[in-house]
């Protein structure tokens, strides 16, 4: 993980042929990451599965809560965007173009924050006060706010990932060749988007709107 | 001796910086497309009952995407780095 955080810097150190040369390395680190990104769909299909058995009348068919569907799109297109700084920091650390780098990194950043603090403070809030639903609330609070939460705990791991990557690219850990930190903070953060596209659908689109009355 | 940290896949020497940056615009650009339509084809202002089924391929299609360009899936099994 130290190495993954903080790049490699002993590339004219003589190979003990041994071990694994740094190349090898990436390529276990990255199938790791994999596994690991692999293991969390389960968690997060069970979610996503849960949402179709408990949202869902006899009479109807799929339902969903009635949820304000423009602040989602908006905060959808937030993530989306950071998603596109991300790539451009990585390709900017492949290309030793330091100053991309930074603005990207820190557009992912603010764009992270601005999507985390929307879904828990605006969408959250939203969900309390207008179809006034309570984790406690049955089936639609506890899958709502059970799907939005898991993600969002998702999106704070993210976002100090962002941090630390950042930080190792300000203080020049990363070099054209090795940039692996780059990599795995990408891999992550694109999976967060990745969970979030079918997230939103699910919670805000799919099913017929359900009007919850105020307690 | 070439540098083990690095391995030039066949693809890499043919993009340019400039190039790798224009197809994660262009994918970014798709994304944002799909999920516009996505917004009219669940959107209670355009649509009474929403097509799961359309919904979810909509889904798919932007999470092919994203692992093929941004996540680059495909160096799971070619290796290196496209960058």
């Amino acid at each position: 993980m130290a190495t993954a955080l903080h790049g490699h810097d002993d590339h004219h150190e003589i190979h003990n042929p041994m071990e694994p040369t740094r190349q090898e390395q990436i390529v276990m680190n990255r199938f790791g990451l994999w596994l690991f990104c692999f293991s969390e769909v389960f968690l997060f299909m069970a979610l996503f599965a849960g949402r179709f058995y408990l949202w869902r009348d006899p009479d109807i068919g799929v339902i969903r809560p009635e949820l304000e569907q423009g602040p989602a799109l908006l905060f959808t297109c937030v993530l989306l965007v950071s998603s596109w700084f991300m790539n451009r920091a990585e390709v900017a650390s492949a290309n030793e173009d330091w100053s991309t780098f930074h603005v990207s990194m820190g557009g992912t950043f603010v764009l992270g924050t601005v999507f985390l603090l929307g879904v828990i403070f605006y969408e959250w809030g939203l969900a309390l006060e207008h179809p006034h639903i309570l984790p406690t609330d049955g089936a639609f609070g506890a899958i709502f706010f059970a799907m939005t939460g898991m993600h969002a705990i998702h999106v704070v791991t993210g976002l100090i990932f962002v941090a630390v990557v950042w930080w190792n690219g300000y203080l020049g850990r990363y070099t054209r060749e090795d940039h692996w930190g780059v990599e795995a903070c990408a891999i992550y953060w694109h999976y967060v988007d990745l969970v979030w596209i079918f997230f939103y659908p699910g919670i805000y689109l799919i099913g017929t709107a359900i009007h919850i009355p105020g307690h | 001796m070439a540098d083990h940290s690095h391995t030039e896949s066949p693809n890499e020497k043919f993009e340019t910086p400039e190039g790798i940056y224009r197809r994660g615009f262009m994918t970014f650009i798709a994304l944002g497309v799909l999920t516009a339509v996505e917004f009219v084809a669940g959107s209670e202002d355009f649509v009474e009952n929403p097509s799961t089924v359309l919904l979810i391929l909509l889904a798919v299609a932007k999470a092919a995407l994203v692992m093929n360009v941004f996540m680059g899936v495909t160096k799971l099994w070619r290796g290196g780095d496209h960058h």
